[in-house]
């Protein structure tokens, strides 16, 4: 068992909540562009991706996910109707967004801490915490 | 788990949500615009005053990263400002300095109303704008919780 491998998919957690902040952060700063469709960022990285080899890229032509080796896809949003001038963001939707991942972030932070704390007491032969 | 390059982060999404302030409050100052000259009958080009729009445009925030997440991450840009040259309102006023032969001045082809729902929409996209600051803030702070 890997002492820091619940630690390590945590941290996954807060890269993927974080990236995922981005997108839905130029949602909301393009809510006037014309044109402009929503976009949101999905997890790839289940079981299934766990048993995958990891490439990497070496030439900018070069097919690769995430630097952070989080495996994640960037979807737009092209079944929501558009407005008159093509933009398809929703204020209180992404709003909404921007608060459940904001909540989650938090969630796996206050985790990590103590996952972190755990280990910190265990090092310490269980004094002290 | 090795980085290659930057990745999407706390910066970015800041610079992200600024972008969206930026755009927004230059808009308010084109609306500020039309409205301050609602009754402006000469210009500086001697016509009467034609109402603005800023014209938005998406533009990626970091074109040839590794990483897909800031490739496809959004800012916006000002990219013009477009003059609306639909014709004004003709009123009658034959002792208008600026009336033409006939006795018209044509007014502005400002619509207070139109002005204001812009107005109210800038404001509530700048608002939510700044709410994603304060929430990337507080995120980037559990994060430095972490090691506390």
């Amino acid at each position: 068992m890997k002492i820091f491998g619940n630690i390590e998919g945590l941290a996954r957690g807060l890269d993927y909540h974080m990236a995922r902040h981005n997108l839905l952060a130029a949602n909301l700063a393009n809510v006037d562009t014309p044109g402009f469709r929503a976009q949101d960022l999905k997890r790839r990285d289940g079981f299934e991706g766990a048993l995958q080899v990891e490439l990497e890229a070496t030439d900018p032509g070069h097919i690769h996910g995430s630097p952070s080796g989080l495996d994640t896809k960037v979807i737009t949003d092209r079944t929501t109707p558009t407005d008159a001038d093509g933009n398809s963001v929703s204020l209180d939707k992404e709003v909404v967004k921007i608060s459940t991942n904001h909540m989650r972030y938090e969630t796996i932070g206050t985790l990590t801490a103590s996952a972190l704390s755990g280990l910190a007491w265990a090092a310490a032969d269980g004094k002290g915490g | 788990m090795s980085r290659i390059g930057p990745s999407a982060g706390v910066f970015s999404a800041l610079e992200v949500a600024a972008s969206g302030l930026t755009a927004e409050r230059d808009r308010m100052n084109l609306i500020a615009s039309n409205l301050a000259n609602a009754r402006t009958t000469k210009g500086a080009d001697g016509q009467p005053y034609k109402r603005v729009d800023p014209v938005f445009e998406a533009k990626p925030l970091k074109r040839n990263s590794m990483d897909a997440v800031l490739r496809n991450t959004m800012r916006v840009d000002v990219a013009s400002v477009h003059k609306d040259t639909e014709p004004g309102q003709m009123v009658y006023e034959p002792d208008h300095p600026d009336a033409n032969p006939q006795g018209y001045v044509e007014y502005p082809n400002v619509n207070v109303v139109t002005e204001m729902v812009n107005l109210m929409t800038a404001s509530r996209a700048y608002e939510a704008g700044v709410a994603t600051i304060e929430s990337v803030k507080s995120m980037a702070r559990s994060a430095l919780k972490i090691g506390q």
